[in-house]
């Protein structure tokens, strides 16, 4: 049985360094609408292992599905000011709160994005 | 004789008529070759347009580089600095890559949806007190890859590439 998840991904970027990240993860209250999109990622997980709920798989396999979440697609804002020829900027990139169809198999775990309609 | 008079009260004519578009006060027959003169200018002038138009037409479609069949690759370095208080090396590596993806996505963001630019400056007794430039950028990226990560003293370089072809736009 699948079970659905929202997820939601963004971090601050202050002069060049990274100021914060913040990775939410909820299982989803109600089901969620809409068709999944795009490929689906693999990653593996370990089935006796105690921890094999989905933020520890997303956290143990992060650059993989942090390239997954590229995919997808990402906000970028940026603001930056000059003032007397000294620079100052601060970028936000964010992934917006999306639905995730996880479905946990013998040896790995498939994730899927749902992509909503026009409502949100 | 007579046909060489006729020939140079002609000529006389000929050269008078050249000569009435510059006179206000005109013979009538005059005036109206001025103005078929005049209508042959317009007309010469709305087929230099034409071409004008044309060749503007064409250098518009120069610039439209996205074609079926035919792939565009945007690629930029985006460039990241470790935070001092870091635990550990890998930490460090970590949290630069970050800020270096965020500042490739930036530079992607701003060569495809552009920059969005506001100066302001103050003049005070004829002398610059300040000068304030204000830039920002906002755009949802897809598809964009990391394709190659350098991490030198503190400093992360991530080469990123973004593929964009007619196909994959919803048509």
């Amino acid at each position: 049985m699948a079970k659905e998840y929202l997820l939601s991904y963004d971090y601050t970027v202050k002069n060049a360094i990274i100021y914060n990240e913040k990775l939410l993860i909820s299982p989803a209250m109600t089901k969620c609408k809409g068709k999944p999109t795009g490929k689906p990622l693999l990653l593996p997980y370990d089935a006796n292992s105690d921890k094999n709920d989905f933020r520890s798989v997303v956290t143990k396999h992060f650059d993989r599905f942090f390239a997954y979440l590229a995919t997808l697609g990402f906000a970028i804002h940026e603001r930056s000011t000059t003032q007397n020829f000294q620079n100052t900027s601060t970028a936000h990139l964010e992934f917006p709160t999306t639905c995730f169809k996880v479905d946990f198999n013998d040896s790995f775990v498939t994730i899927t994005a749902i992509k909503q309609g026009e409502k949100r | 004789m007579k046909y060489l008079l006729l020939f140079a009260s002609l000529l006389s004519l000929e050269l008078f008529a050249a000569d009435a578009p510059k006179n206000d006060a005109c013979a009538p027959q005059n005036c109206t070759t001025t103005q078929q003169n005049t209508a042959k200018t317009t007309a010469k002038d709305s087929a230099s347009m034409q071409t004008i138009e044309t060749s503007v037409d064409e250098s518009q479609n120069e610039h439209i580089v996205l074609k079926p069949n035919r792939a565009v690759i945007i690629s930029v370095v985006g460039q990241g600095v470790a935070p001092t208080n870091t635990t550990s090396p890998a930490q460090a590596y970590a949290l630069a890559k970050r800020a270096a993806i965020a500042d490739g996505y930036r530079l992607i963001a701003e060569k495809l949806r552009g920059v969005e630019v506001e100066g302001q400056d103050l003049i005070k007794n004829m002398m610059v007190e300040r000068s304030t430039v204000r830039t920002a950028v906002y755009a949802l990226v897809k598809q964009a890859n990391v394709v190659e990560t350098n991490f030198r003293d503190g400093l992360c370089e991530v080469e990123m590439e973004i593929r964009l072809s007619y196909d994959s736009l919803p048509h």
